[in-house]
């Protein structure tokens, strides 16, 4: 190598290190502030309640005092929390495998419908709809004599008119309802997705002679998967936390029934003590352990078995 | 849940710092009962909203106090969410000096220390009057607002909970009520042969479905049977407690309350009980203002007192709202003062003609709906508290084990007996990890 062109790589490094030194100091003062935000304001309370679920604690002006395990081995043996877990699985599961099978059947057949954005809007509204115009609904739609089972017993179906905000019936009705007010969210996310995929490749898979499923299995499935992993940790997340609309069927004026209980409606029994109790905060901040524990293992295997090479178009 | 999680979290790291604080700073209060004030403001935290008839009677109550006086009074009108409001607040030493308080809200202001001794209002003469402020107050109304440390509140309204019947279409039940649970259940029995709904419940509510077995255990075990299921699982095995499960069986066997009540969404079973569609409402003293707007024409609440059993327990339930004084008030002596120019008769008759409510006052007499209710509380010789205590004292075992169970008697879905066994076998787990 020429003298010259030694000295102009070596000066090149001397350059490149500099800058990289220059930028390496300047990632300090532009990171600090988020960082520090985000550990005082979210890592440090994290931390704290994990200390507090091993307290015993009534609450801001009451003593604290150590109770190890205690709490756990109350949640663990306690059939209430057994129930609202399962239930929380339950809505979860069920609850997303139709939410999603209904936002892929949309994916079928929503993108070259006539109507589609129509349609995309009709089924979005159920979910900026307040709770609490589902909970005064729900009285009008639900009771024994309301809406339902009066059609019902005018079409001659009387057997089929049940008390279905009765503790046995009633959670079975609120998955329904939370499929119904969240389906549109996901499926206008999953949609998003198949309206990015260029109509080139579908044109190619016509040409082939590809039906509709052939191309959603082919061309639409593989190029939204991305988004589909999206969707379904946020769908988790959003189930395990699944509260207000539990609390929008059952009413505030009692507790909810414990057939219709959630993790998080035990964890706001304990945060309120009930209706005249004194709060459980130790417990409860078990409880919010134990629901980013069962929280992060589901996204994991959800990442799990969607995980796949980003595929470019 | 990372929401509410660090919402938790947030409190607590803040909470610990304030402990520590707090207990540094902590004082007991005395009421010394000297009028004549020894500051310019009195804070008051208030459990109503602005525009309900209890915080426009209250407001004039504190206009003329602060005329009179010349204290100052600083009110927040905080709505139904005082009590986590007034205990956060306290814990950072910002509390009010005077907040509301309840009977079954005592025991969580208890445990946070926050209610000053309140006992040397009863002395202070009402202003205007010759009287001193216990000389109005029943013993029984003094008592539902007192625990095991003595009197907590100065009340200004009472609660109870009772049978709720319409006068002007059974006038014979307001003279000679059913006396036994078993008379009732004939007098239902018959109303349902009649094809009437003998009782109106609004099943989805499950306190209110527990009215019942916390009744039938009043009047079978006596008060502290209910709370007692809670303290020992050995109490389930004490027969008052299969007795009271056998009647609520008996009720639900006999098919009394309208069709498929375990899913009517409240309000509109006591909805329909004002329109006339059932008998009998067993709720609490607020009903008759509850269904005002709903009623029929011609509707003519009122109440009689849960019906004995043979060879029971005759007590009535008591409950009251009033005023507690802080622990660490810094004007506990004006915040006394207020209670007793408070307490003066033209104020507490809003509690009756405005608030549509019973008055703690022994002598202003109740709405026409609620005069029985006032005469039994009033006379009471021995009260029980609001579901005997026990959501207040146990809210875990209340909410997780015996309000699902109970729920499972009334609709009929377990016998008296099941009930029984899963409801001491839940009591041993609660026990066992409390």
């Amino acid at each position: 190598m020429p003298a010259a062109a030694r000295t102009s790589a070596a000066a090149g490094r001397s350059d490149e290190s500099g800058l990289q030194r220059a930028r390496s100091r300047l990632y300090l003062p532009f990171l600090l502030p988020a960082l520090l935000l985000y550990i005082v304001l979210f890592v440090v309370p994290s931390l704290a309640s994990v200390g507090f679920s091993l307290m015993k604690w009534g609450g801001l002006g009451s003593d604290m005092s150590w109770n190890g395990l205690g709490n756990y081995v109350r949640l663990f043996t306690n059939p209430a929390f057994g129930t609202s877990f399962l239930n929380t699985l339950l809505l979860t599961i069920v609850g997303g495998l139709i939410v999603f099978g209904v936002a892929f059947l949309s994916m079928v057949v929503l993108r070259e419908m006539r109507g589609r954005a129509f349609i995309r809007a009709v089924v979005f509204v159920p979910y900026i709809l307040s709770p609490i115009a589902i909970g005064a609904a729900i009285g009008f739609l639900l009771n024994p004599d309301g809406a339902i089972n009066l059609i019902l017993r005018t079409i001659g179906l009387d057997s089929l008119a049940l008390a279905w905000l009765s503790p046995d019936l009633v959670f079975k009705v609120i998955i329904i309802g939370f499929i119904w007010s969240t389906t549109g969210f996901y499926v206008a996310l999953m949609m998003s997705g198949v309206d990015s995929i260029s109509p080139s490749l579908y044109e190619a898979a016509k040409l082939s002679g590809a039906s509709r499923l052939q191309q959603f299995r082919y061309v639409t499935f593989p190029l939204t998967r991305d988004i589909l992993a999206t969707a379904a940790v946020l769908w988790v997340i959003n189930g395990i936390k699944v509260f207000e609309i539990v609390i929008a069927f059952t009413g505030t004026a009692g507790t909810p029934p414990l057939q219709a209980r959630t993790v998080a409606v035990q964890q706001y029994l304990s945060v309120t003590g009930g209706r005249d109790g004194v709060p459980d905060l130790g417990y409860a901040s078990a409880i919010g352990v134990v629901m980013f524990v069962l929280c992060s293992v589901l996204v994991v295997l959800v990442r799990r078995i969607l995980r796949t090479e980003s595929i470019e178009q | 849940m990372r929401k509410s999680k660090r919402l938790v979290s947030l409190v607590g790291a803040f909470g610990v710092a304030i402990v520590a604080a707090g207990s540094l700073a902590g004082c007991g209060t005395q009421v010394t009962g000297n009028t004549g004030s020894d500051a310019d403001t009195l804070t008051y935290w208030s459990g109503w909203s602005e525009g309900e008839p209890q915080q426009v009677l209250f407001q004039s109550i504190i206009d003329d106090f602060e005329e009179e006086s010349g204290v100052e009074v600083d009110v927040r009108w905080l709505g139904r969410d005082y009590v986590s409001v007034v205990n956060n607040a306290n814990a950072v030493g910002k509390g009010p000096d005077l907040f509301d308080d309840a009977t079954d809200h005592i025991a969580e202001f208890r445990s946070k220390d926050a209610i000053g001794d309140v006992s040397g209002v009863l002395d202070m003469t009402i202003p205007g009057e010759d009287q001193k402020v216990s000389d109005v107050l029943s013993a029984s109304v003094i008592d539902a607002s007192s625990d095991a440390d003595g009197l907590g509140l100065i009340p200004y309204s009472l609660i109870t909970t009772s049978v709720w019947f319409d006068s002007a279409a059974h006038p014979e039940w307001e003279t000679a009520p059913p006396a036994t649970f078993d008379d009732f259940l004939a007098v239902a029995s018959d109303l349902k042969a009649d094809g009437e709904v003998p009782i109106a419940q609004d099943g989805t509510i499950n306190f209110y479905n527990a009215y019942w077995f916390y009744w039938l255990m009043m009047r079978h075990g006596g008060p502290g049977s209910l709370a007692g299921l809670a303290e020992s699982a050995d109490n389930w095995d004490s027969p008052a407690v299969l007795a009271a499960a056998e009647d609520v069986q008996r009720l639900a066997d006999a098919d009394l309350f309208q069709p498929s009540f375990m899913g009517t969404k409240y309000p509109a079973a006591q909805n329909d009980w004002a329109q006339g569609k059932a008998a009998f409402a067993l709720n609490g003293s607020w009903l008759a203002s509850e269904v005002a707007p709903n009623q029929k024409d011609g509707f003519a609440p009122t109440t009689f007192q849960f019906p004995q059993v043979a060879d029971g327990f005759d007590s009535v339930e008591a409950g009251t709202l009033g005023w507690s004084i802080n622990a660490k008030a810094k004007n506990a002596d004006s915040a006394a003062e207020f209670l007793a120019f408070a307490l003066q008769k033209k104020y507490m008759e809003g509690i009756s003609s405005e608030a549509l409510n019973i008055p703690s006052r022994s002598d202003i007499p109740a709405p026409d709906f609620l005069v029985a209710a006032q005469e039994a509380v009033v006379n009471a010789t021995v009260i029980n508290k609001t579901y005997d205590e026990a959501p207040a004292l146990y809210a875990a075992w209340w909410s997780d084990s015996l309000l699902p169970l109970d729920d499972k008697l009334l609709s009929g879905e377990i016998t008296a007996q099941q009930f029984v066994e899963q409801g001491k076998a839940a009591t041993v787990a609660y026990l066992a990890t409390k």
